[in-house]
């Protein structure tokens, strides 16, 4: 069954972005006690792609964004990222990695505080080393791109939700990376602002070509993206065709 | 390039707290205060100290009674002194005489009393002193009209009289020293009205911490000690205790070694006149070992109150440190975030540490301010106004910075190792 599901996988100009094969993750709490989270799983997303992970609480899907998002390794099983082998990779390479192919959203936006939102997309710049000018040039392009030049200045504590998710996402796009991991991004939101995070994805995706990954356990978000996979106990359950337009409010 | 970030977001962090900013740096405020305090007062008073001694006896030492202990090692202290255990003009003569070619010159002092001086209507404050001749020039008073008492006026116990110039011009206003030679000036003292005809002005004033101890010297006036002697006697006071001398200083000519010669002339003394008298011996003190004295007694208070600053900047230190442990806690998302968006763990050590010394550096600075201020107002009330040294700050405010590094290594190091994943589940 997983065979028939697994041979779907689009791959719009022939390349793999991530491509996950029989990845374990075990966490040992003591000998004998093993608690064995992600239970081989077989991933590919390809460049271009906006797929959606979703499972209930507790089914492994955060573990495996973590694995995803170069947080973490796997206890077993290949993670090829954009190219890279993530076998082996130190410490601060992975930092370097998440650096330059990882562009984070989360669920709490996660600006720093008492930092404009300028200075929160420059961010993954300033630990790329890129120079000052460039940085604020880039900075307020991104900016721009997401709705938010007028509010530039402004610091995290004087911004809505919504707005504060889009500076997040501003950052996310930074150094340009090979996916936008976007972890339960409408979670804190109220649905009419989900809905305008949501449209900014799909025009990132339509228009900049973004490669989107998008963790939620919410079926409706779900539903627009292209791909739906769904874990359960650790196990890829199903994968479908998304890219239902959305219900009318 | 990202040490600019780094400050600006201390900073920034720092004024989001500045009650807690305030009460961290508490510590290293204190103690770089009170060391830039300490160490600016104790140079001002090793200074001014070093300055007046020289200026009232460089080459110079005084003999003086001392106690001489009973075959038990005991002090007798109520006894008073009597008529032979002073020091008197024969002794004075003989000595004088003998060690001719090493003295350049001896005074004796005789206090007569203190009361008024007048001229006409006008009227000021005096303390009289009997002194030889050409003692004034010991302690570095030298005429700017006139002349030092000389052996004439001194050994025919004239009434004449040295004053200074501060006493003229509140008894002769507008008559120049050089005027004033010659005029009378009275004196009301316990036993009468004394008359002294005017042979010198001085001017002089004790500069630095010692004019507090040595009063107003305007107001002294030097006259022949044999005056003052019968002066005294005027006016009560017991022969014994005037005729002889509890203390005579001596001037060293120069080239002469005056430790040595100090020692030769106490030998010579007890040897000559005090080898017979049970209670009674001459000691001598030079100047030199006097300003050493002094000057190690600075050396150790400076040091006590350096110790208590050293342990102030720990307390400050582990203070500092506290607050970082805590800012760590608090900002664990954020360490979390900057991790996720590909901070290295020498980045976010790096971070921590600037702020620790921003902290530590800002309140060294302000220690320095305070430490100034008050070494400022404390020379300035010993009478010898300085600054601190510009070495002293920089070592404080590189010391204060010192501190921020050692105590912040600790919490920016546990920022660094945390663990990406729990920091940005933590709640």
């Amino acid at each position: 069954m997983s065979d028939e599901k697994l041979a779907w996988s689009p791959m719009p100009d022939g390349s793999l972005i991530i491509d996950m094969q029989g990845i374990y993750k075990r966490f040992y709490i003591g000998q004998p006690n093993e608690l064995e989270i992600l239970k081989g799983i077989d991933l590919q997303v390809g460049r271009g792609e906006f797929v959606s992970i979703v499972g209930a609480s507790g089914s492994g899907k955060s573990t495996l964004m973590n694995i995803i998002g170069a947080l973490d390794r796997p206890t077993e099983g290949s993670y090829t990222l954009d190219g890279v082998p993530m076998r082996d990779v130190p410490d601060n390479m992975l930092s370097e990695i998440r650096n330059c192919k990882i562009g984070f959203v989360f669920q709490t936006f996660n600006l720093i505080p008492r930092t404009s939102a300028l200075r929160n997309v420059e961010l993954p710049m300033l630990y790329s080393g890129m120079g000052a000018s460039a940085r604020s040039r880039r900075a307020k392009e991104l900016l721009d791109i997401v709705g938010m030049a007028d509010r530039m200045k402004h610091q995290p504590s004087e911004l809505s939700g919504g707005q504060k998710q889009r500076v997040a996402i501003a950052r996310a796009m930074a150094n340009d990376p090979a996916i936008i991991l976007a972890d339960e991004p409408t979670g804190a939101l109220d649905t009419q602002t989900g809905h305008m995070v949501m449209d900014l994805f799909h025009r990132l995706h339509r228009e900049e070509g973004k490669t989107i990954v998008l963790i939620t356990h919410n079926p409706e978000l779900a539903a627009e993206t292209e791909r739906i996979v769904t874990i359960s106990d650790g196990r890829i359950i199903r994968t479908e065709k998304g890219g239902m337009p959305r219900a009318a409010v | 390039m990202q040490l600019f970030e780094n400050i600006s977001l201390a900073v920034a962090g720092l004024r989001a707290n500045k009650m807690r900013a305030l009460l961290t740096m508490l510590g290293i405020i204190i103690g770089i205060g009170s060391v830039i305090t300490i160490v600016t007062v104790g140079d001002a008073m090793t200074n001014s100290v070093t300055a007046v001694f020289n200026d009232m006896g460089a080459n110079s030492f005084q003999l003086f009674l001392s106690d001489k202990p009973d075959e038990n090692g005991a002090l007798n202290y109520n006894r008073s002194y009597e008529a032979e255990d002073y020091l008197n003009d024969d002794i004075l003569s003989l000595y004088t005489e003998r060690f001719a070619d090493e003295i350049e010159n001896w005074a004796v002092t005789v206090n007569a009393g203190n009361g008024r001086a007048q001229v006409g209507r006008r009227q000021t404050d005096a303390w009289v002193y009997g002194v030889n001749a050409d003692a004034l020039g010991i302690q570095n008073i030298t005429p700017i009209a006139g002349h030092d008492l000389n052996d004439r006026e001194v050994s025919g116990e004239k009434y004449v009289a040295v004053v200074s110039k501060g006493m003229l011009e509140k008894l002769m206003p507008g008559v120049s020293p050089q005027q004033a030679l010659g005029q009378e000036i009275k004196v009301r003292l316990t036993a009468g009205l004394y008359t002294f005809n005017v042979v010198g002005v001085y001017d002089y004033q004790i500069s630095g911490m010692m004019a507090s101890m040595a009063g107003d010297t305007s107001r002294q006036m030097f006259i022949p000690v044999g005056v003052a002697k019968q002066i005294a006697k005027d006016g009560g006071a017991e022969a014994k205790n005037v005729d002889g001398y509890y203390a005579v200083q001596v001037k060293a000519k120069a080239g002469v070694d005056v430790q040595d010669f100090a020692d030769r002339s106490t030998e010579y003394i007890n040897r000559s006149f005090y080898r017979d008298n049970k209670y009674v011996k001459i000691e001598s003190q030079n100047m030199d070992s006097m300003i050493g004295q002094m000057t190690a007694t600075l050396g150790t208070m400076k040091m006590a109150v350096s110790v208590i600053a050293a342990i102030s900047l720990l307390v400050g230190g582990i203070g500092v440190m506290n607050i970082m442990l805590v800012s760590v806690t608090e900002r664990t998302r954020e360490i979390g975030t900057r991790k996720a968006l590909g901070a290295k763990n020498s980045a976010i050590r790096v971070q921590f540490i600037v702020e620790s010394m921003i902290i530590c550096l800002i309140g060294g600075v302000i220690g320095v301010l305070l430490g100034t201020t008050l070494g400022r107002l404390g020379s300035v009330v010993l009478g010898a106004p300085s600054w601190p040294s510009p070495v002293v700050v920089l070592v404080a405010v590189t010391f204060s910075m010192a501190i921020g590094v050692f105590f912040g290594y600790y919490p920016a190091n546990k920022a660094a190792k945390l663990d990406p994943i729990e920091a940005l589940r933590y709640e």
